[in-house]
């Protein structure tokens, strides 16, 4: 029975996020707008900056700052478009609030995952970085993105029933990710020291809790976001 | 009695009331209409019974199978083709009803939704971008993809809309093959609509008729 349950709940927010990628493969908005963004951004700061800073907590908190508010941009348009589209309601027709909470959330990492890709190799290049933790680097970023991913998917879903969107989402986002942006920063900072970062771990486990403590609860929240209005 | 049951229930938007007190039930083999003037609360009324808003008081159950509950407890008995209903514009209609059957964890019925697409002659656009269609074909497949996991009871807001005389005709028809076996609700404002319902509510006073 669990094994079924388990299925069941798989395959329900696997269909959220398999119309969340068809419907991004096609109009390709948020995508390329984060992208545009976290680029955009990047080639600035090497310009204004040239190799003037090499201190690894400020290299590390330019990539991050690019990174948040890339994701303002881009992870706030999931629930947005479907109100704007009218599909919010097929969505409450048809799911469960917990396969779309779970199919939102997979889609917004997959995005970021796939922004940071192409932006972290980017960041290493036109800042000249030297990335001496790449595994630690990898991990700082995947548990990040999770936290972010999760709670810009709640955040999306309560500010698309405002008016004022574009304004909300970043003044909401604020506190709730500067726990995990300022351990984040901290954390890519220590990746690209000398010193070994793996003797203190405080960052990845306050990082992996944040991910986790996002998910879980924005799971059991979300219910009420979602619900009949 | 399997169905739909609304009791006592009202609405209001801020201080303006829209309706109040109304109560009724709708049963398999049962079609009602919500009749009455532009703002009277019908599409209100029919997205409370669908269980997409929230009654200001009173309350919507459904009850199929020896079981009641809210009616989006129901999601794989219940069809709702509404104009606050709307379907993905970036996916064909054979990907749109891919993904409602998965959301809804229900197994599809391919040659059912293929009757149905040839029914509303729409066969040979089932891999085109819904945001291709016209206003009519759109209407068309919003009525497919309401039938498509055969529900129990179908929630119809102006279903005719857009359409023209055949479209009109064939929905008629398919209205009239599932009145016996499903419970209907129809909100219009068309006698023409209303002329396939058996009982009728009224909103919005008796100067509409």
């Amino acid at each position: 029975m669990p094994a079924r349950l388990l299925m069941d709940f798989i395959s329900g927010a696997w269909a959220v996020m398999k119309k969340d990628i068809l419907e991004e493969y096609r109009a390709r908005y948020a995508f390329n707008t984060t992208l545009l963004f976290c680029v955009t951004c990047l080639v600035m700061v090497s310009y204004s900056l040239g190799g003037a800073v090499t201190d690894p907590m400020l290299q590390s908190a330019m990539l991050w700052v690019i990174l948040f508010f890339s994701a303002m941009t881009g992870l706030s348009r999931a629930f947005i478009k479907e109100e704007d589209k009218g599909t919010m309601n097929t969505l409450r027709l048809c799911c469960r609030a917990d396969h779309v909470f779970y199919g939102k959330t997979a889609m917004n990492f997959l995005m970021m995952s796939s922004v940071i890709v192409i932006v972290a190799p980017l960041f290493i290049i036109l800042l000249n970085v030297n990335m001496r933790h790449v595994g630690y680097f990898a991990l700082t970023t995947a548990l990040a993105t999770v936290g972010l991913s999760a709670v810009s998917a709640l955040l999306s879903a309560i500010v698309a029933q405002a008016r004022a969107r574009g304004m909300l989402f970043p003044v909401l986002a604020f506190p709730a990710l500067m726990p995990v942006f300022l351990t984040a920063v901290r954390a890519t900072g220590m990746s690209l020291a000398e010193a070994a970062p793996w003797t203190g771990g405080g960052e990845l486990v306050f990082l992996a809790a944040y991910a986790v403590a996002a998910t879980v609860g924005g799971g059991f929240l979300f219910e009420y976001v979602f619900s009949e209005q | 009695m399997e169905g739909l049951i609304l009791e006592n229930v009202g609405k209001r938007f801020g201080p303006r009331p829209i309706f109040s007190g109304i109560s009724f039930s709708v049963s398999l083999g049962e079609a009602m209409c919500l009749w009455g003037p532009n703002g009277a609360g019908k599409s209100t009324l029919l997205k409370i019974a669908a269980g997409l808003a929230r009654p200001s008081s009173g309350s919507a159950t459904c009850s199929f199978g020896g079981r009641s509950g809210k009616p989006l407890e129901f999601r794989n008995s219940i069809g709702v083709c509404a104009p606050d209903v709307a379907l993905y514009d970036e996916l064909s209609p054979e990907e749109n009803l891919d993904f409602l059957s998965r959301a809804r964890g229900a197994k599809r019925d391919k040659a059912h939704e293929r009757e149905l697409m040839e029914s509303f002659s729409l066969e040979g656009f089932a891999n085109a971008p819904l945001g291709t269609f016209s206003s009519g074909m759109r209407q068309r497949f919003k009525l497919i993809a309401a039938l498509a996991h055969r529900p129990r009871a179908l929630l119809l807001d102006e279903p005719s809309s857009f359409m023209d005389e055949a479209g009109r005709a064939r929905v008629e028809s398919i209205v009239a093959s599932l009145k016996n076996s499903t419970a209907l609700l129809v909100a219009t404002n068309d006698p023409a609509e209303r002329a396939w319902c058996g009982s009728t509510v009224s909103l919005g006073g008796d100067k509409f008729c």
